[in-house]
């Protein structure tokens, strides 16, 4: 067995093409599958309707013309105009914006302080563990959207407080997986081999602990988007979040509801398909972004 | 048993003047195990009973024995990675047990550990380059152009390529793996590392050429080892002295050429038997040893006396054997052994003075018949 000590061959140099990165690795995803290209194509063109429209549309959302009330669409108003003579093709267009932002808010604000939980209780482990799982399992013991608007009335009826309730609810299921995650990661051997080498415990966190983490917390997100979504517009159709005037989607659609059934569909309609295409477009995007970052199917041990 | 009084072994071995680098005196490791009943608490495991050994600057130290004898952790015991439960752990005459967790990590630049899965073992999230950089970054070594020219040129001392820094681990082989795993504990030129199993997982080939590096940068960089293993063939290339371990506890200390020739106790001399070996040289000196019989020795109910009677082919059933655990002597001169009647396997055997296994690495036979001591009464 002894031998001179050789070189073992090397393999040829250059990027290796896993090496081209996960965004590459996407892109391609995106490109040859049929699944996933649809429900992008479809968050691209509500993202584009979102911010591009306000540029080039003349109505406001907000302008009151009472004379040009409850018109079915035409030309010059593509969705017709509300009980107010509002264009409705122009709130619609503001509720989207109002609806990915805020969702956009909640994800990122629940995936932050759901994580730093998570991760604090999986690396510490003892006493703060302890406590502060059983105050997400608490949280946890609430139907979600129970508890999202009973924080909502709490704290005043309102777009604000409404996804500060959604957020909130969350909170723990972020905590448990990433704490999950820490418990898992800690154990692996280059964990043991960074401290074996010196490092501190917040240099392992931050250099090996999170940056594993983070493919399993993207997907978490991907899927808490599309929800957000629909609590919110949830929240404002039981008259719990965004108020009027607000263009919020749910909002919109209370108002109009009243309207459907003397003939005037569009002013629910328009605001209901929106919701229902942006929904299904990111829970589908949600799915494959966890079989793109997880083929090992990991999730299911979440 | 009381515990080893005294130096530890091997501590005046040659220059007993030499402070040695490592020293242990009568570690002890528990684990608590879970699910045990609840009112009585959890049962605690031995893992590690009364171990103390020096390593001596410079030199291989070799840990062998069966799996699950607590060569791992006592690796880890050896640089604290591990708390101990007794006893204490002594680096260049410094106690790590009373070091604060910042002086410990600052000690760590001089101890470096290599690990047994040079995948598992490597991030796989970072490149070659920033594997080996990280020491240097924990230990704030220089600016980040030098860091980076240190861990490259390291790279390069084990035989990688620039060309290789940018990947990251899975774009390599097992044995490349390995070199990154070297190369990364020592590029802060340590003084001591431990090396757990570090070719264990690797092809023969591929063993060997490690073994070569490693034996190289040990001359170059004038490092001390303590060498993992439980292969004896490895051990018997690669060390200057050797340490048999069974159930947690040092059966058997001496160098390499008293070990693999003159086997004192008989846990080794059966160890040694058990050593596939080709047929041509080494059939006729192992053939005549026993075998070993039975299984490894529970840790969780240690018998009052040996560990190994009841595997053992000279102590079984004796009672000294079955009552009173031995305790390391010294028959002869660098030569420590935890038995009773150290020497009676090998004797009454008649092991022959054959040629070992692998004549390439030890040309030189001890010939001059050993003392062997019969009696194990202290």
């Amino acid at each position: 067995m002894i031998g001179d000590e050789g070189i073992t061959p090397a393999l040829p140099d250059g990027p290796s093409p896993r090496e081209a990165g996960r965004a590459g690795r996407i892109a391609k995803a995106i490109r040859s599958d049929r699944q996933l290209l649809i429900p992008v194509a479809v968050l691209v063109l509500i993202l584009l309707f979102a911010f591009l429209v306000p540029t080039f549309w003349p109505e406001s959302p907000s302008k009151q013309d009472l004379i040009s009330a409850l018109q079915p669409p035409s030309g010059s108003h593509p969705m017709g105009t509300d009980q107010l003579g509002r264009d409705v093709l122009a709130r619609v267009s503001e509720g989207a914006r109002i609806s990915l932002v805020v969702a956009l808010l909640v994800t990122l604000g629940g995936a932050v302080v759901g994580g730093v939980i998570g991760l604090f209780a999986g690396t510490l482990g003892g006493a703060p563990d302890g406590i502060a799982m059983r105050v997400m399992d608490a949280i946890l013991a609430f139907p979600p959207l129970i508890l999202a608007m009973a924080v909502t009335v709490g704290l005043g009826v309102g777009l604000s407080t409404a996804a500060l309730g959604i957020a909130l609810v969350s909170v723990p299921w972020y905590a448990r997986l990433l704490r999950s995650e820490a418990l898992r990661i800690r154990s692996l051997p280059f964990v043991e081999a960074a401290h074996a080498m010196g490092a501190t415990k917040s240099r392992i966190i931050a250099r090996h602990v999170v940056p594993h983490c983070m493919p399993v917390l993207a997907i978490q997100m991907a899927a808490a988007f599309g929800y957000a979504i629909l609590a919110l517009a949830g929240l404002s159709f039981i008259g719990l979040g965004a108020q009027v005037p607000t263009p919020e989607w749910g909002a919109m659609i209370t108002e109009g509801q009243q309207f459907t059934l003397t003939g005037q569909w569009w002013i629910a309609i328009f605001p209901g398909f929106f919701l229902l295409i942006t929904v299904t477009a990111t829970s589908m995007v949600a799915d494959c972004i966890r079989d793109i970052l997880d083929p090992r199917g990991s999730y299911a041990r979440i | 048993m009381s515990k080893q009084a005294g130096p530890a072994p091997g501590s005046a071995l040659t220059n007993g003047s030499d402070l040695p680098i490592l020293q242990a005196g009568g570690i002890e490791k528990s684990f608590k195990v879970r699910g045990g009943d609840r009112l009585r608490g959890n049962p605690e495991v031995k893992v590690l009973d009364d171990i103390s050994l020096s390593v001596k600057r410079g030199e291989s130290l070799g840990l062998v024995g069966e799996s699950g004898c607590g060569k791992s952790t006592l690796a880890r015991c050896l640089l604290r990675l591990l708390d101990l439960s007794d006893g204490s752990v002594k680096f260049d005459g410094t106690d790590l047990q009373s070091l604060g967790a910042k002086q410990l990590r600052a000690l760590r630049r001089r101890m470096q550990f290599v690990f047994q899965d040079p995948y598992a073992s490597l991030d796989p999230r970072m490149s070659a380059l920033q594997i080996v950089e990280e020491p240097l970054q924990i230990h704030e070594v220089g600016d980040a152009e030098e860091r980076r020219q240190k861990a490259l040129e390291m790279l390069v001392e084990v035989g990688l390529t620039k060309a290789q820094a940018k990947r990251r681990p899975h774009a390599f082989s097992g044995g490349q793996r390995q070199r990154i795993g070297i190369a990364r504990a020592f590029v802060l030129h340590p003084e001591l590392v431990i090396l757990d199993e570090p070719v264990s997982a690797l092809d023969v080939s591929v063993q060997a050429q490690v073994l070569n590096l490693l034996r190289r940068l040990q001359k170059e960089l004038g490092l001390t080892y303590v060498f993992i293993t439980h292969d004896l063939a490895v051990a018997e290339y690669f060390c200057d002295r050797v340490a048999v371990l069974y159930v947690g506890q040092v059966m058997e200390i001496a160098d390499r050429r008293a070990l693999f020739h003159q086997p004192l106790h008989p846990y080794s001399v059966s160890l040694l038997s058990v050593v596939p070996v080709p047929a041509a040289g080494g059939r006729k000196r192992r053939a005549s040893r026993p075998p070993l019989i039975g299984e490894v020795g529970s840790v969780v109910e240690r018998p009052a006396g040996c560990p190994f009677e009841p595997r053992c082919p000279v102590g079984r059933g004796k009672d000294i054997c079955k009552g009173q655990r031995p305790a390391l002597t010294k028959p002869a001169e660098g030569h420590w052994v935890a038995c009773h009647f150290p020497g009676e396997a090998t004797a009454a055997r008649g092991v022959a003075e054959t040629p070992a296994s692998n004549p390439k690495t030890s040309p030189q036979i001890d010939q001059s018949p050993r003392q062997l001591h019969e009696g194990g009464e202290q």
